[in-house]
C-alpha cells in the first residue's frame, strides 16, 4: 500500500487500523513468522477496546505496536522478527505527514478553497465579516504561502495540487524524520542566513512550542526576537522576550544584555526584576532602566534581591542618575540593607551623610558582638561590643542635628532608636548574661530571639539554659494569646442548625426580620499535618505558623519542624512548651532537607492537607522536593507552599507543575491568613 | 442453582455453589470492583505500592472485556506475579485465587475431587464433593493467577483454556454444569522463559493468550520503584541508590541467577536496616556492600562475579 492512500482515509476508523495490522501481519509472515487470520482479528479488536476503555479517540501507534505484540508474538525467539516487520511499516513518519496534510487541510478549509484554486484576488480571499475571521483567514494564508502549499508566479497566486502538495510535504518528512527538526532546521538555516523569520518553511505560526524554545539558546531567542520584530510579528516578538524573561530570572544569560533589554521592553516584556539582571551586566542600561522604571519599582525590586548584588546594581545606577535622585533612593532604603552597602558608594554622599553610614556599620558590628556574646558567654565580644557603642556614640553626637534636611534624617531617627535599644540591652548584658538575654529578646524580631535564646540554651550552662528556656516559652505564651484572639473565628453563621447566635439573633427579632433566629456552625477544617523550615531565614516564618496552629491545635495531626534531620511531633494540643521543645530540639545549623522532611511529614498517614512553609532552598543532595510533593499529590495529597518572597522560583514552578499551590507571603506576620485559607478550603 | 436439594434420607444437603460460598467466601474480601485503567494504575501504586504503566493495564483491561487470558511474560524479580494478583483483585473486586502450578496438576486438584468416605457413603453426589479453588473462582467471579504456567502439563494448560473460554465447568460426575458469566472471573499466566527447568509452552496454547513481556524497567523507573516500595527511616542517597541499580543491571548480564527489581528492593531495605541498626540515620557504601553480598548471592557459582562488581562500585571494605 502507498503512504499516500494511507493519508488520505481518516486516521481513527477500523478500516485503517485494520489494515496497518494486515499489512505488519503480511510482513511478519515474510519474516517468518506465523500470524493468523484469526490472530489479525484478535488484535484489531484488542486494539478498539483499549482505545474505548483508554478514552482515546485518534490512532495510538505505540498501543497498536504493544498489542500486536502481545497478539503476534508467541515466544521470544520471534521479538527480533517482529521488531523488523515494525520497522518497516513504521507508522511515525506516516503519522508526521497526516499531521502536516491536516493542518493544510485545515488552513484550506478556513480560507475557504480547495487544491489546485487559482487565487485571482488576495483582498477578496482574506475578506471576512468578522475581524477575528480576518485574523484567522490571514494567518492560515500566511502559513500556507510559508509552507510552500500556496505559490506565487507571474500570473498570479495557486494553491498546489494535492498530489503536487503531497510530494512536497513527504520530501520534506522524510528528510527531517520529526516536527521537532522541521522547526528548528527551517528556524536555524534562516537565522543563520539572515532571513526574517516570516520566511522558514514552517515557521509561520505565531506561536513557537515551548519545547522548542527550551531548547534554544537565549542568544539565539534575542536575535530571533529581533527578527520578529523586524518583521511585523509582534505576537512571536512577545511570545520569546516572555521565554527569555523566564530564563533571565533562573540565572541564564545572554551575551549582549543591551539587545536582550531592547527586545523586551520593545514586546512590553520587561519588568523591573529583568531589568535589574540585565543592568547588572551591562552599565549602558542605567539610563535605560531609570527612564523606563520609577523608583519606587526600582526599590521594591531591590529589596527582593541579595544586599552584594543590589550593591552593586545600585553603584550603576549612582553613575547615571542624578545624585539626588539617587541619595532619594539610598535614603529610602531599608535600614539593614544600608548598613551593607559598599563604601564605594560614598563618594555621591555629603560628609555628614557617609558618617550615618559609618555609624550604621559600627552599629551593627556592635550588635553582632553583643548577640555573640549573649549566645557564647564569652567576654571578649561583651568589651568589643562596648568599644564599637561607643565609638559609634561619638559619631552620632557629632551628627545630631547636621542631617535635618537631608532626605537621610528618617533614618538618622531610627539609628538612634535602635542605637538606644542596644544601649539598653548593653548594660543589662553587663549586669548578667540572663538579663541581657531578657533584653535582646525584646530588640530582636521573634526569630532571631529564638534563634538567641535557642544558641544561648545549647551552649550555655545549666542556670542560663534554664533562663532562656523560661524566656524562650514566656514569649511564645505571650505571642500565642495574642495571636489566637487575632485570628479568625472558627465558626460560621447559618439560619439552621448549630448553636443559637444570641446577639444577632435578638437584633434580628427587634427589627422584626423575617427570620430572625441566627445560628453559630463551626467551621469544618480539614486535617493539617505542617511542615516547617526552621533555617536561618524561615525560622521567623515558621515561628509564626505555629503561633497561627496552636489556635487550631485540634486540626493538626502532625507538625515537622525541620533542618537537616527532622523533628516530628503527633499533636492534638500545642502548648507554647511544645513549640519551644520543638524549635530547641532541631538546632539552627546545618544543611536544609526538605524532601527527606515531606517523606517524614506523610509517613504512615493517609492523604490530607500538607502546609509547607519553606523558601525552597535545599542544601542537601537529596530528592529535589517537586518530585517528592508530585509523586504525594498523585497519592491525594493537597498541599500548599506558603514561601517568603525572596524563594527558590525554578522549585516554586516546578512545585506549581506538580500540583502544589504556592503561596507567596510578604510579611511572616502576615502568614496567618494564608494558613487559615488552607484550613478552611 | 442456589436451591438446596434433599437427599434419599430426606436429609437437606448444601449445593456446591453454598458449600464453596461458606468456604472460601471469607477469603474474598469483597471490595468495589475497578475497572478504569488510570484508576486501577492509581490504586496499584497507592494500594499496593506497585509502579504500572497504565498501557501495559489497558491491554489486560481490553483482553478481559475481550474475555481473552493474559500471560505475563519476563524475568524473575520483575512484578509479575504481584501485579498480575492485584490486577486481577481490582478488577474483580474480590481477593484474586492463586494457582502456583506444578507438574502434577489436573482438574482434580484445581476443580474438585470426591473425599473417599463421604463417596461411599453417598456416592458421586454433591455432598461428597470437595470443591477447590478453579471452581471456587468460577462461581464467586473472581479471577485467578496461574503461576508459572510452564510447569503445568499440556493438558492441564488446555483445559484452563477451555474453562476461560467457555466461561463453565463440567462435573460429569455430578451431572452438572457450573456457569457465570461475571466478568470478574479472569486468569492471568505468569511465565518465566528463561527458567531452564521448565515446559515448552504449546502454540495451541500460546495463540490463545495475549501476551505481555514484562523487562527488567530502565535505572529511572527502577529508583522510582525502590523509593516506593523502601520502608526504613535510614535514608538513602539518589548517588548510593543509582549505584545500586548500575551494579545490578550489570550483574543482570553476567551472573546466572538475575537480580530484578525485586532483589534491588531487598537490598536497598537490607542496607537501611543494617544502617538503622548500626545507629545511623544514613545508608553508607559499606551497608550497601554488606546487603548486597547476601542479597545478590543466590548460587555459588555467581559469587565471583558479585563480589567483583560490588567492589567495583562500592570498593572492598
Amino acid at each position: 500500500m502507498q503512504n499516500s492512500s494511507a493519508v488520505h482515509r481518516p486516521l481513527n476508523s477500523r478500516e485503517y487500523s485494520l489494515e496497518m495490522l494486515i499489512r505488519l501481519a503480511r510482513e511478519c509472515r515474510r519474516l517468518g513468522l506465523k500470524v493468523g487470520s484469526s490472530q489479525i482479528e484478535e488484535a484489531v479488536r484488542l486494539y478498539e477496546t483499549y482505545l474505548e476503555v483508554g478514552g482515546v479517540e485518534k490512532d495510538d501507534y505505540r498501543a497498536m505496536r504493544r498489542i500486536a505484540e502481545a497478539v503476534f508474538i508467541k515466544r521470544r525467539s520471534e521479538e527480533p522478527l517482529f521488531e523488523e516487520a515494525w520497522r518497516k511499516i513504521s507508522p511515525q513518519q506516516n503519522r508526521l505527514l497526516s499531521m502536516l496534510i491536516s493542518r493544510v487541510e485545515r488552513n484550506l478549509e478556513i480560507l475557504g478553497v480547495n487544491y489546485g484554486y487559482k487565487i485571482r484576488s488576495k483582498r477578496e480571499l482574506l475578506e471576512s465579516a468578522s475581524r477575528g475571521r480576518r485574523a484567522e483567514k490571514r494567518r492560515a494564508y500566511r502559513e500556507l504561502r510559508n509552507m510552500g502549499i500556496i505559490t506565487g508566479s507571474k500570473h498570479g497566486e495557486q494553491v498546489l495540487s494535492r498530489d503536487k502538495a503531497i510530494r512536497m510535504l513527504r520530501g520534506l518528512v522524510e528528510k527531517k524524520q520529526s516536527l521537532g527538526n522541521i522547526m528548528n532546521a527551517g528556524l536555524l538555516s534562516r537565522l543563520a542566513r539572515g532571513l526574517p523569520p516570516s520566511e522558514p518553511a514552517l515557521l509561520a505560526e505565531t506561536h513557537i512550542p515551548e519545547d522548542t524554545l527550551r531548547k534554544l539558546h537565549p542568544d539565539l531567542l534575542v536575535k530571533l526576537g529581533q527578527q520578529a520584530l523586524k518583521a511585523h510579528n509582534k505576537d512571536l516578538a512577545s511570545q520569546i522576550a516572555s521565554h527569555l524573561r523566564v530564563m533571565l530570572e533562573h540565572g541564564r544569560r545572554v551575551s549582549s544584555a543591551y539587545s536582550a533589554y531592547m527586545l523586551m521592553r520593545a514586546a512590553n516584556r520587561i519588568t523591573p526584576k529583568t531589568a535589574l539582571i540585565l543592568l547588572a551586566q551591562d552599565q549602558r542600561l542605567a539610563s535605560h532602566v531609570l527612564k523606563d522604571f520609577s523608583l519606587h519599582d526600582i526599590r521594591r525590586a531591590l529589596s527582593s534581591m541579595k544586599p552584594d548584588n543590589a550593591a552593586r546594581i545600585i553603584s550603576r545606577l549612582s553613575k547615571a542618575s542624578s545624585t539626588h535622585s539617587l541619595r532619594e533612593m539610598l535614603s529610602s532604603l531599608d535600614v539593614d540593607m544600608m548598613g551593607r552597602l559598599p563604601s564605594s558608594l560614598a563618594s555621591i554622599l555629603s560628609r555628614d551623610e557617609q558618617a550615618l553610614i559609618k555609624a550604621l556599620r559600627k552599629y551593627y558590628d556592635a550588635r553582632r558582638m553583643i548577640l555573640e556574646y549573649l549566645s557564647s558567654s564569652n567576654e571578649a565580644y561583651l568589651h568589643l561590643a562596648s568599644h564599637e557603642y561607643s565609638r559609634m556614640l561619638g559619631i552620632l553626637a557629632k551628627l545630631d542635628g547636621s542631617l535635618f534636611k537631608s532626605p537621610f534624617n528618617a533614618m538618622f531617627n531610627e539609628l538612634r532608636r535602635r542605637v538606644r535599644i542596644l544601649g539598653e540591652v548593653l548594660r543589662a548584658s553587663e549586669n548578667s548574661v540572663g538579663s541581657g538575654l531578657a533584653a535582646a529578646s525584646s530588640m530582636l524580631s521573634l526569630g532571631e530571639a529564638i534563634r538567641l535564646l535557642g544558641k544561648a540554651y545549647s551552649r550555655g550552662n545549666p542556670e542560663l539554659r534554664q533562663e532562656a528556656l523560661r524566656l524562650a516559652r514566656r514569649m511564645i505564651r505571650v505571642r500565642m494569646s495574642r495571636e489566637k484572639s487575632r485570628v479568625l473565628r472558627r465558626w460560621r453563621k447559618t439560619s439552621f442548625h448549630g448553636r443559637l447566635e444570641l446577639r444577632d439573633s435578638i437584633i434580628r427579632l427587634v427589627r422584626l426580620n423575617a427570620q430572625p433566629l441566627i445560628y453559630r456552625k463551626r467551621r469544618k477544617g480539614g486535617r493539617i499535618v505542617l511542615v516547617l523550615d526552621a533555617s536561618g531565614s524561615m525560622l521567623e516564618y515558621s515561628i509564626w505558623a505555629l503561633l497561627v496552629a496552636s489556635a487550631f491545635a485540634d486540626m493538626i495531626k502532625r507538625i515537622i519542624v525541620f533542618r537537616e534531620y527532622s523533628e516530628s511531633l503527633e499533636t492534638s494540643r500545642l502548648s507554647g512548651k511544645d513549640i519551644i521543645d520543638l524549635l530547641f530540639s532541631i538546632g539552627f545549623e546545618g544543611y536544609t532537607n526538605i524532601a527527606g522532611a515531606l517523606r517524614d511529614a506523610v509517613r504512615r498517614m493517609p492523604p490530607s492537607t500538607l502546609i509547607l512553609i519553606s523558601d525552597l532552598h535545599q542544601t542537601t543532595l537529596n530528592l529535589s522536593p517537586y518530585m517528592i510533593v508530585g509523586e504525594l499529590v498523585r497519592k491525594g495529597w493537597r498541599i500548599v507552599a506558603v514561601v517568603p518572597p525572596r524563594h527558590d522560583e525554578e522549585e516554586a514552578e516546578m512545585l506549581r507543575r506538580h500540583g502544589a499551590r504556592v503561596e507567596i507571603v510578604e510579611e511572616p506576620s502576615m502568614i496567618g491568613r494564608k494558613i487559615l485559607r488552607a484550613f478552611y478550603v | 442453582m442456589l436451591a438446596s436439594e434433599t437427599s434419599n434420607e430426606g436429609r437437606e444437603t448444601v449445593s456446591v455453589e453454598n458449600r464453596i460460598k461458606e468456604i472460601y467466601g471469607e477469603l474474598l474480601e469483597p471490595r468495589n470492583p475497578v475497572r478504569n485503567p488510570e484508576l486501577i494504575v492509581k490504586k496499584l501504586r497507592e494500594e499496593y505500592r506497585l509502579l504500572v504503566d497504565v498501557d501495559l493495564v489497558r491491554i489486560v483491561v481490553a483482553s478481559f472485556i475481550n474475555g481473552r487470558p493474559v500471560m505475563f511474560e519476563g524475568p524473575p524479580g520483575t512484578g509479575k506475579t504481584e501485579i498480575g494478583e492485584a490486577i486481577l483483585t481490582l478488577w474483580a473486586g474480590k481477593k484474586a485465587f492463586l494457582l502456583p502450578c506444578s507438574e502434577n496438576y489436573d482438574e482434580y486438584r484445581v476443580i474438585g475431587d470426591f473425599h473417599p468416605l463421604m463417596a461411599l457413603k453417598h456416592g458421586f453426589s454433591e455432598a461428597s464433593f470437595v470443591p477447590r479453588t478453579l471452581l471456587a473462582a468460577l462461581v464467586l467471579g473472581a479471577g485467578v493467577l496461574v503461576d508459572e504456567i510452564r510447569r503445568s502439563s499440556e493438558e492441564f494448560q488446555n483445559m484452563l483454556l477451555d474453562i476461560i473460554d467457555k466461561r463453565r465447568i463440567v462435573v460429569p460426575e455430578l451431572k452438572k454444569v457450573f456457569k457465570n458469566n461475571d466478568i470478574g472471573f479472569q486468569m492471568i499466566f505468569t511465565s518465566n522463559p528463561e527458567d531452564i527447568a521448565q515446559n515448552e509452552l504449546s502454540d495451541a496454547f500460546l495463540r490463545r493468550v495475549i501476551r505481555i513481556k514484562f523487562n527488567y524497567p530502565d535505572p529511572k523507573k527502577e529508583a522510582e520503584i525502590v523509593r516506593l516500595r523502601l520502608n526504613a527511616k535510614a535514608r538513602l542517597s539518589s548517588t548510593l541508590l543509582a549505584m545500586m541499580i548500575e551494579a545490578a543491571n550489570k550483574l543482570r548480564e553476567k551472573a546466572m541467577h538475575k537480580p530484578g527489581p525485586a532483589d534491588t528492593v531487598e537490598w536497598a531495605q537490607l542496607a537501611s536496616r543494617i544502617a538503622e541498626l548500626r545507629g545511623s540515620s544514613k545508608v553508607e557504601a559499606r551497608d550497601v556492600l554488606e546487603a548486597g553480598r547476601v542479597v545478590l548471592t543466590k548460587r555459588d557459582e555467581d559469587a565471583d562475579d558479585v563480589e567483583e562488581i560490588l567492589a567495583e562500585f562500592f570498593g572492598r571494605s
